[in-house]
């Protein structure tokens, strides 16, 4: 399946694009996903592990699979306040 | 317990004058304004680009914690989205509790999870016509 992972902030900048897209099996979980993503979008790679990732606008938790349909996004960097 | 969160767009405007709860003997508000620098820069303002429906939660959920670990009475969270000039204030956070204590921690404990936890980024501005520019690149702490 294709999961589309949204990114904000300076990932933005370090991707090119507001959404990066990787070819997954069904069910894989958040972990595997984030080492996917710094595997195939190399200026991502260092946000991609040490950030974390949001399943349907809530963070995941370890282990978490993903499945198809989700909304992702790669939540790193937070600035506010 | 009362906790109200609210995300707006742009600068935030002063509170109506409330008077506090019953029981209440401490109310702390901590204001974040724009600095006129960033790393050194002079800048025109901040661009903040928040999760929609993401943020507000964990704002909230932020919030539910934080009072009752704290034993508050009241929390009230605004903060800004979009373009906030130098000088104006993006972020808000007022707390009530029966002693001070409780609040003058919480607000620390507050401030510092919502910079680690809460999906909201914030980009230097050097030039107003450049804060519709997509990509936001995160700055330095108020």
């Amino acid at each position: 399946m294709e999961v589309r992972v949204k990114v904000f902030g300076p990932a933005v900048e370090l991707a090119g694009s507001r959404v990066v897209c990787v070819r997954v099996e069904p069910g894989i979980d958040e972990a595997a996903l984030r080492n996917q993503i710094a595997a195939e979008v190399p200026p991502l790679a260092a946000l991609a592990r040490q950030g974390r990732l949001a399943v349907n606008r809530a963070f995941a938790r370890p282990g978490e699979p993903i499945m198809e349909g989700d909304e992702v996004a790669l939540i790193a960097m937070v600035s506010g306040g | 317990m009362n906790v109200e969160i609210r995300i707006v767009d742009g600068a935030l405007a002063r509170p109506a004058e409330r008077g506090p709860g019953c029981g209440v003997g401490a109310v702390i508000a901590f204001e974040g304004v724009v600095r006129g620098e960033e790393n050194g820069r002079a800048i025109t303002g901040l661009d903040y680009e928040v999760y929609e429906g993401m943020a507000e939660r964990e704002l909230e959920r932020l919030a539910v914690e934080v009072a009752t670990s704290h034993g508050l009475m009241a929390v009230r969270v605004w903060h800004s989205r979009g373009f906030v000039a130098v000088g104006a204030c993006s972020f808000r956070l007022e707390m009530e509790s029966a002693h001070r204590q409780a609040s003058l921690r919480a607000v620390a404990e507050f401030i510092d999870r919502l910079k680690r936890d809460v999906p909201i980024w914030k980009r230097a501005v050097e030039d107003r016509a450049d804060s519709s520019q997509a990509p936001n690149r995160a700055g330095q702490q108020n």
